[in-house]
């Protein structure tokens, strides 16, 4: 299973990495947007974990780039953003983000999170997030 | 509450990192290499006026804050915010503040270090 991180902050890049990588992931990183996209066209990505600012675009942009194709429709998305204000937040579960951590995040719910969403049951979320699913 | 305990809030950063020695070195490392640059670009910023910039930077200072629990995390915020709405009366003053706290956070985690806390 891959985890595409996008984010431009290396200390939160670190700490997803290793976190998701000790968990039995494998990980691949993208500094930007456009990178992010390069990397989804690429090769196939089970989940991306995203930050809501970076340079050349947004989470938002990624996320509707994700949601427009057939093959990456489904894909799971977990915002971590720094960006707490609820209008925000909600937008982007509107627009198809799964799930939504503070930064930073508690890294146990964020992978148990991600576990379950890949498996697409989806259940009730991780006390830390707000979800688009269950709750 | 010691003199630490006003500059790293220890539980949240243990939290954060799963109290991982190895990890909290990396991010340590990582933030010293990264501050200068982006303390020469905040001032740089702030030279010309330049409230976007200034923001921008502040931004990605505040992410990191964040990581290390820094309770200078809510500084950060309001500069950030100031920044956006086009600076305020007291903006100045608290960008010195915001520097001269951030400065103090990688000396306050290598004390933590030392002391065992960490």
């Amino acid at each position: 299973m891959t985890i595409l991180i996008a984010d431009d902050d290396p200390l939160m890049i670190l700490l997803l990495s290793l976190a998701f990588q000790r968990a039995g992931f494998a990980t691949c990183v993208a500094l930007d947007v456009v990178q992010a996209t390069q990397i989804i066209n690429r090769q196939r990505v089970d989940a991306v974990v995203l930050d809501m600012s970076m340079p050349g675009g947004t989470g938002a942009d990624l996320i509707h780039r994700l949601r427009m194709f057939k093959r990456t429709v489904r894909v799971p998305v977990v915002v971590v953003s720094g960006t707490v204000e609820d209008d925000a937040r909600q937008q982007l579960l509107e627009m198809g983000a799964d799930a939504f951590f503070p930064k930073p995040p508690k890294v146990e719910e964020l992978i148990a999170s991600v576990h379950r969403l890949i498996g697409m049951n989806r259940p009730a979320p991780a006390s830390g997030a707000t979800t688009n699913h269950g709750a | 509450m010691t003199t630490l305990d006003n500059i790293i809030d220890t539980e949240q950063f243990l939290r954060t990192t799963s109290r991982d020695r190895e990890l909290i070195s990396e991010l340590m490392f990582i933030f010293q290499r990264e501050l200068p640059a982006l303390e020469a670009q905040f001032t740089n910023a702030l030279r010309q006026g330049d409230f976007p910039a200034i923001e921008q930077t502040v931004h990605k200072v505040k992410g990191s804050l964040l990581m290390f629990g820094a309770r200078c995390v809510s500084l950060a915020g309001s500069v950030e915010l100031d920044a956006k709405r086009g600076g305020a009366p007291s903006f100045p003053e608290l960008c010195e503040d915001l520097k001269t706290e951030a400065a103090r956070v990688i000396p306050a985690l290598e004390a933590l270090l030392k002391a065992g806390e960490l």
